[in-house]
């Protein structure tokens, strides 16, 4: 009996082994795959007389190589992995079409500067006007243009965010479908299928390139939670996640937890690690402050060049028409704030900008949170900073980094609250408005001419406004320009120099009646301040009496019964000294001063800011990838060096098998002519 | 340490990748030059390059703005040396009438100095190659000099030259305007000698029979005329003899001793016969005839001739619209009121004076639209003089009709254009004089003033050309810094943003070795399997 047994189980164990081995050449490529091993055991023995003798050998297991440490560590690198790629897939986008030095706002800007350059030299030639219009629609182009590719990054964020999130429900499933298949398998035999245990295994991994999760294995079931804890499998449920547009603001998609019982959890400010993960941090971190930032260079841009245009008089001799869009039209305020889905009130929230250079690339959260009084807004900076709580009824209203808020329409309830977006659709919704070239205001409103009797040395700068005209001002500002326009000419008459030194003048309006006098220094430059009572169209005075007030800097030596008239520059077609304070914006800081207007930086600076920071995270996220990945490589070479294939080994191991089979049929032929030896002697 | 199969295969494809990716770079780098591609490659130095590349526009646009301003500069001093030619023409041809004895002569070179006259209105007039007026500031479409009804000339334009930048702080006027041109140049004729008929009537004539003639004088120093003279006047001279005479101001104070030969002078000799008046010179002429001796009998004739010594006053050019219905004339135009006139009348661009009815009337300021306000209003109230912002006007061929319009243009005498000059100059040449005292005093006076301010106005011309010299100096300079600030621009921005082309060549045979090394190791350890042994 014996011989021929013992025969047998040795060459069930080789072919047995064989077939493992085999089964591991096979699937040397297979992800997820961890190498087996067979384990074999002594048979039973027989006592023979005084001794005892083996009876063979049993495939006694076949083993899964592996090691959960190894596992984890590897799965947790591909979460870290798979955001940092996910990040600089995005990032590098932006970071090539913001940086681009032919298409990049850079050199619009500088073209379009340098066009008002040419107009400036030019200030009467039509056509030179005509191209710095072509040159500013140019610009506001590429400002919608990229406007339009950041955007749609935004929209392609969203759409990657609900796919994500369809195989992740999918991963969930399959491994919730695996844990029932592992319990029930281990229930009745108490081993563990290996192809089950790495299906699942390879599944949290590539549940992990999408989303970061921990998976904790009890009693042989994964336990697969996200975030900080929320569950997606527990044994044999699993939750599905979607992607929905965020509460505060539908254009954006956050991830969102279909709790069991129909609660719903906005995971989007948890989620770390995986695609998603990245896509999220790459949103928040990357994109938005990006889209901020450029929004704001744009509405600065056209702020500063509508409000200097609107300083000056064009061709034909009127107040300048704004070239850009208007930063604050109605539809431009309303599109800054977006209510909170779920607000108790139907009130909408509008948004108008003030002050540009105060502007921030934050967004803001708005609150109404006290019920006794809605006209209190809680204003939240999303760095975190309280910007603390306003009256959105006081007059004049309160200005938060530049920009004021108040209910437009509807109603607000207590709890209702707004995402308040400034600068967002600022490059979106910059256009060139103005067609007509000779509207182009570069001549200043005021002229000062000395009288042709004068005789002393008497000089004066070109007078200018004290205070800027708002273009913002509405009825006001047209008040102002109706009332400059009529009011002049005021003239200073000089008189005899006091013993004192000083030198008193007179000013006179049009008809000759005092509006003022005052004394200056002869041979200094002498700052005078001229207030002119307004007059309207039929030159009336303005009632209640409304004045205005413009500079100018006396020197020399005026002699007596000098005079010199300012007065409103209707006809000066080649005055350019308003396209003169166009061309200081160039270089001029108008984004982002302090709070006591010093600091800030120009246009192109702002720009090349902006450049710089995404740059800077397109650099980051390229180190943080290749050190994720050099982390998953690490990881990912522990785990495989000891669950994958080696095929060497299992050349060797199937040398070994097959000498360890051809072995054991030497001994069934061992125990076949023993018997025929037997037979034979017989 | 155990290696997977698929582990090796793995490790080599990323290496191989990385490898390839390396030499792609490196190539890039190598054969575009440029080391920033985008800001992610270097940030700072991104963010650096843009800011130098607006600086680098900035300066190419400056220096189209110098070139452009040279040009310019270049343009106006070559019409300003034309003028200045003109006259230093048109003074030596002043001179020359003066020397010369008979009408005839004199009407040629009036004929002459009329052809210098528009010679120099053209090159007022002058346009650049946009067809801009040089002189006209920024009003570039109007002429700057238009010549009125009256022969005078108005200068239609403002005080605003173009100018353009030239650096970041910098920024330079690419023309004059006729105002600093021209207009400025002082009068040195703005005197005048009156003679006055004696009160009551005594030995000398009722009729000024220019036998003693003072001529109307010429400002020396227009400081002490505007701090003295202006103060005094009218100065009242008063001959004691044929050798002396005494001068007394507004207040009857005896000013005598002031003048330097303190009251006396000797009218046979050539410049002892001269009143240096505060600031203002002007000459005695005896004509006593030959019949007279010497001694007594002069003073006879001489003593207690009287003449005013008085400043000019402004003289207003009223011309009446053509399609008045009325005949009615203003004329006699005269500064009633200084303090009204000083505030309220336009001297520079004019008035309009325009009747609503019979007797009212309102007064604009020139350009006159139907959107012009008034600066005052007035009615005659059936009388013949109208007051317009202190000036008073005879109404003569009255009265007016509604509708009437009149335009007043002042003319100061305190200041005169070269126009002006050399129109007055060739009016004066062209009236016959021979023979008749009182004209050639006029035309003596006439001749004086005119040399002087030309040459007032020369003076001027130069110190703009001086103005412009002084311009291009600074462009040159401005233009030699741009240079070198471009020069430095560029250097920075390439080495911010291009590649040291050895370290390239080298770091792309390193990448290419590299590659090559993991390939040819791919290929041999590949090959090495148990499997092939078997």
């Amino acid at each position: 009996m014996s011989l021929l047994n013992i025969g047998m189980s040795g060459l069930n164990a080789a072919q047995g082994s064989l077939s493992v081995l085999s089964n591991n050449i096979a699937n040397a490529n297979t992800a997820g795959y961890s190498r087996q091993q067979t384990t074999q055991s002594a048979n039973a023995v027989n006592q023979f007389g005084g001794v005892y003798i083996g009876s063979g050998t049993t495939l006694a297991d076949v083993r899964r190589v592996y090691n959960e440490f190894l596992d984890t560590a590897y799965q947790n690198s591909t979460a870290l992995n798979g955001d940092a790629k996910a990040y600089q897939d995005q990032v590098s986008a932006i970071d090539k079409t913001l940086s681009d030095k032919t298409t990049g706002m850079s050199a619009v800007l500088s073209s379009f500067f340098a066009a008002v350059q040419t107009a400036a030299s030019n200030p009467s030639d039509v056509t030179a006007r005509q191209v710095m219009i072509t040159n500013a629609q140019t610009l506001s182009n590429r400002f919608n243009a990229i406007s339009s590719q950041l955007s749609q990054q935004k929209e392609t964020i969203n759409g990657q965010l609900t796919s994500m999130s369809d195989q992740v429900n999918q991963l969930t499933a399959s491994i919730a479908s695996l844990n029932k298949q592992i319990n029930q398998a281990q229930g009745s035999t108490n081993t563990t299928p290996a192809n089950l245990l790495d299906s699942r295994a390879e599944a949290v991994r590539s549940l992990n390139e999408l989303i970061g999760v921990t998976a904790v294995e009890k009693n042989g079931v994964f336990s697969v939670s996200t975030g900080s804890g929320q569950s997606l499998v527990l044994g044999d449920q699993f939750s599905t996640i979607s992607a929905v547009p965020s509460r505060g603001d539908t254009s954006q998609y956050t991830i969102e937890l279909n709790a069991p019982g129909g609660t719903k959890l906005d995971l989007g400010n948890v989620i770390s690690g995986g695609s998603i993960g990245g896509l999220l941090r790459y949103r928040s971190d990357a994109l938005i402050p990006a889209i901020n930032d450029l929004g704001r260079i744009a509405v600065t841009t056209a702020d500063v060049v509508n409000s200097q245009l609107g300083q000056g008089l064009d061709l034909n001799g009127e107040f300048g028409s704004s070239l850009f869009t208007d930063i604050n039209s109605a539809s431009a305020v309303a599109l800054r704030s977006q209510a909170a889905q779920g607000n108790l009130g139907n009130g909408a929230l509008g948004v108008t900008i003030k002050d540009t250079s105060k502007l921030t690339n934050y967004d803001y959260k708005v609150s109404f949170n006290d019920s006794t009084d809605l006209t209190k807004a809680t204003v939240l900076r999303s760095d975190g900073k309280a910007m603390g709580v306003y009256d959105l009824s006081a007059t004049p209203p309160p200005v938060i980094d530049g920009f004021t808020l108040a209910v437009k329409s509807g109603a607000v309830q207590a709890g209702d609250s707004f995402k308040v977006s400034p600068t967002a659709n600022g490059a979106k919704e910059i256009g060139t408005v103005l067609t007509d070239p000779t509207k182009l205001a570069f001549a200043a409103p005021l002229l000062g001419e000395a009288s042709k009797t004068n005789q002393g040395t008497g000089n004066f700068t070109p007078p200018a406004l004290t205070v800027p005209l708002d273009i913002q001002g509405g009825a006001a500002t047209a008040q102002l320009r109706v009332g400059i326009e009529n009011s002049m000419p005021v003239k200073m008459v000089f008189g005899k120099p006091a013993a004192d030194g000083t030198q008193p003048y007179k000013l006179n309006d049009s008809q000759g009646n005092p509006i003022g006098s005052g004394t200056i220094v002869p041979g200094q430059g002498n700052k005078v301040t001229i207030n002119v009572p307004m007059r309207d169209a039929s030159g009336a005075l303005v009632v209640p009496a409304t004045s205005f007030s413009f500079d100018t800097t006396v020197g020399g030596v005026p002699a007596d019964g000098d005079s010199t008239s300012f007065s409103f520059n209707a006809g000066g077609k080649s005055d350019n000294r308003n396209a003169l304070q166009l061309l200081n914006l160039q270089t001029k800081a108008t984004i982002g001063t302090a709070a006591d207007g010093t600091g800030g930086t120009s246009l192109v600076g702002a720009n090349s800011k902006l450049v710089s920071t995404v740059g800077a995270k397109a650099a980051a996220a390229g180190t943080d990838t290749s050190a994720t990945g050099a982390l998953l490589t690490a990881n990912k070479n522990a785990r495989n060096s000891v669950s994958q294939v080696n095929l060497d080994e299992e050349a060797g191991d199937m040398i070994k098998f097959q000498q360890y089979y051809t072995a054991s049929s030497q001994i069934i032929k061992a125990a076949q002519e023993t018997f025929s030896t037997l037979i034979n002697s017989l | 340490m155990r290696i997977s199969t698929q582990q090796y295969f793995e490790t080599s494809s990323t290496k191989y990748s990385n490898n390839y990716s390396g030499v792609v770079k490196a190539q890039d780098q190598a054969s575009s030059g440029v080391r920033v591609q985008t800001a992610a490659d270097d940030p700072v130095a991104a963010a650096r390059l843009l800011m130098l590349q607006q600086q680098k526009d900035m300066l190419t646009q400056y220096n189209g703005n110098i070139t452009s301003l040279k040009d310019k500069l270049t343009n106006e001093e070559s019409v300003l040396g034309a003028i200045s030619d003109a006259m230093q023409r048109a003074t030596e041809l002043a001179l020359r009438a003066g020397g010369s004895v008979s009408d005839a002569d004199r009407r040629s070179i009036a004929s002459e100095v009329g052809a210098i006259e528009d010679q120099v209105l053209g090159l007022l007039n002058s346009k650049d190659s946009s067809g801009n007026y040089l002189f006209s500031g920024s009003k570039t479409q109007t002429p700057p000099y238009t010549r009125n009804n009256d022969g005078t000339y108005s200068y239609q334009g403002d005080e605003t030259p173009l100018s353009l930048q030239v650096s970041n702080t910098l920024t330079i006027n690419a023309g004059d305007t006729g105002k600093t041109v021209l207009e400025g140049a002082a009068n040195s004729g703005r005197t005048q000698a009156p003679w006055l008929a004696p009160v009551p009537q005594t030995v000398p004539p009722t009729v000024n029979d220019n036998k003693v003639a003072l001529s109307a004088g010429l400002v020396t120093s227009s400081a002490d005329y505007s701090n003295k003279f202006a103060d005094g006047q009218p100065y009242k001279l008063t001959f004691t003899s044929s050798t002396q005479f005494k001068v007394e101001d507004k207040n009857g104070t005896d000013i005598t001793s002031e003048i330097p030969g303190n009251g006396t002078f000797d009218a046979s000799k050539e410049g002892s016969s001269s009143v240096a008046l505060r600031g203002v010179k002007f000459d005695i002429t005896l004509k006593l005839g030959d019949d007279v001796a010497p001694g007594a009998p002069s003073d006879a004739l001489v003593k207690d001739r009287t003449f005013s010594l008085e400043s000019k006053p402004d003289t207003f050019s009223v011309s009446r619209t053509p399609s008045n219905a009325s005949n009615a004339q203003l004329t006699g135009a005269r500064v009633s009121n200084q303090t009204d006139y000083a505030s309220t009348f336009p001297t520079n661009s004019g008035a309009i004076i325009k009747f609503t009815s019979a007797t009212a009337y309102e007064v604009y300021a020139q350009p006159y639209t139907t959107d012009s306000k008034t600066i005052a209003t007035g009615d005659t109230g059936g009388g013949t003089t109208v007051t317009a912002a202190g000036v008073t006007f005879d109404v003569s061929a009255g009265p007016p009709q509604p509708g009437d319009q009149f335009s007043v243009g002042a003319n100061t005498q305190k200041t005169q254009n070269a126009l002006d000059t050399l129109g007055q100059l060739r009016h004066a040449l062209e009236l016959p004089a021979d023979g008749n005292p009182a004209a050639t005093v006029k035309l003596k006076d006439v001749l004086d003033t005119s040399i002087a301010n030309l040459a007032n106005s020369t003076s001027q011309i130069v110190n703009v050309r001086g103005s412009i010299g002084a311009r291009g100096q600074a462009l040159t300079i401005q233009s030699d810094e741009n240079a070198s600030i471009g020069i430095a621009n560029t250097s920075t921005m390439s080495d911010l943003a291009n590649i040291d082309m050895g370290e390239a060549a080298i770091n792309l045979s390193l990448q290419q070795t590299m590659l090559q090394a993991s390939q040819l190791a791919f290929v041999k350890i590949s090959q090495l399997s148990l499997f092939n042994k078997m």
